[in-house]
């Protein structure tokens, strides 16, 4: 059933969000020359470490997007995912808003950043979509409590 | 009229066709995975501002000193390199686009297709240039293509989740990711 499978996908984006969120604030505690740059596990590795060069602030977009989108994902409330959603997507462009400018703060204007922040808000907005567009009709009753009353059916 | 088909006994023993097989199908996942970060990282260093000592702007003077064909290294001279800033930010966004839709398994056809036009211009900037592998540019290439061919974020990415939606609905949009999963 693809109502299922959808919310399934929106779990996984939502879960590696989340996931990547707690790496990189715990990976900026352990920063010694600047934000994320030499952190545990990143500094010597080129291709980590320049891949999640964020701040502790993208860290916790991250975090905070990932676990809106897990949670409105488990309790079939859509507006917790676009809620996750939109904040990837103002975190996204905060880091976006400084490429090109020399003087913005560390974890800024790296477009790669930038783009990790668009996956997630992508990812939750466009199945947040999908979910909205099957019909009450085809989406699954019975076991998991989604009877008429139920979250489910408010959905 | 109805087709009734009848099992052969030895096809559910046996897997003959490679879209069949779990393994070959979950590989074609992580490969588009694998594409998608390649393109995260390296949209990394694509930042304005664009000059011909760094970043693309020096790939781009890089084609032009060591030609490979002969019309594009003309084009790259007299115009890209003349309106280095448009083009710089063009790099950079299609790039990131790659990354995103790539990772996500979002319009994967449509996007593995621009990979591999990005893998070609890449290609006719520096593949004569020094200490560069030129196999790496092909490889580049042609991962996009059977990426492409093989509909690739149908499996463990988006496409795969939401063409049943977007079959169900009659809109531009609906229909328009449809062609591009």
């Amino acid at each position: 059933m693809s109502f299922d499978r959808i919310r399934r996908a929106q779990l996984v984006v939502a879960l590696l969000a989340a996931a990547l969120g707690v790496f990189v604030i715990f990976n900026a505690g352990f920063a010694f020359s600047g934000p994320g740059e030499r952190g545990l596990l990143m500094g010597d590795s080129y291709f980590i470490g320049s891949l999640f060069r964020l701040n502790s602030l993208g860290g916790v977009a991250l975090l905070l997007a990932g676990g809106s989108g897990a949670i409105g994902a488990q309790r079939n409330r859509s507006a917790l995912v676009w809620v996750g959603a939109t904040l990837a997507l103002v975190a996204g462009i905060v880091v976006g808003a400084g490429i090109g400018d020399a003087e913005v703060l560390i974890g800024t204007g790296n477009p790669s950043n930038a783009a990790l922040l668009a996956t997630v808000a992508l990812g939750l907005g466009t199945t947040a979509w999908a979910r909205n567009a099957i019909p009450e009709s085809d989406r699954p009753r019975g076991p998991r409590g989604a009877g008429p009353t139920s979250a489910a059916a408010k959905y | 009229m109805s087709i009734t088909r009848t099992r052969d006994p030895a096809a559910s023993t046996s897997v003959d066709r490679p879209a069949d097989d779990k393994i070959a199908r979950w590989s074609l996942g992580a490969l588009r995975i694998l594409m998608g970060l390649l393109w995260l990282q390296n949209v990394g260093w694509k930042q304005p501002p664009f000059t011909t000592s760094r970043g693309v702007g020096r790939y781009v003077a890089l084609g032009v000193s060591n030609e490979v064909f002969a019309p594009y290294a003309w084009f790259s001279k007299h115009v890209v390199l003349q309106n280095l800033t448009a083009f710089g930010w063009g790099v950079m966004v299609v790039e990131l686009c790659l990354a995103v839709f790539l990772l996500l398994g979002l319009a994967t056809r449509f996007w593995a297709l621009v990979g591999a036009g990005q893998g070609i211009v890449i290609t006719l900037s520096v593949l004569h240039a020094p200490h560069e592998w030129g196999w790496a540019y092909w490889m580049l290439i042609g991962i996009h293509l059977v990426l492409a061919a093989t509909a690739a974020g149908r499996v463990a990415g988006l496409d795969g989740t939401l063409r049943p939606v977007w079959r169900s609905r009659h809109g531009r949009l609906s229909r328009l990711l449809l062609r591009c999963s």
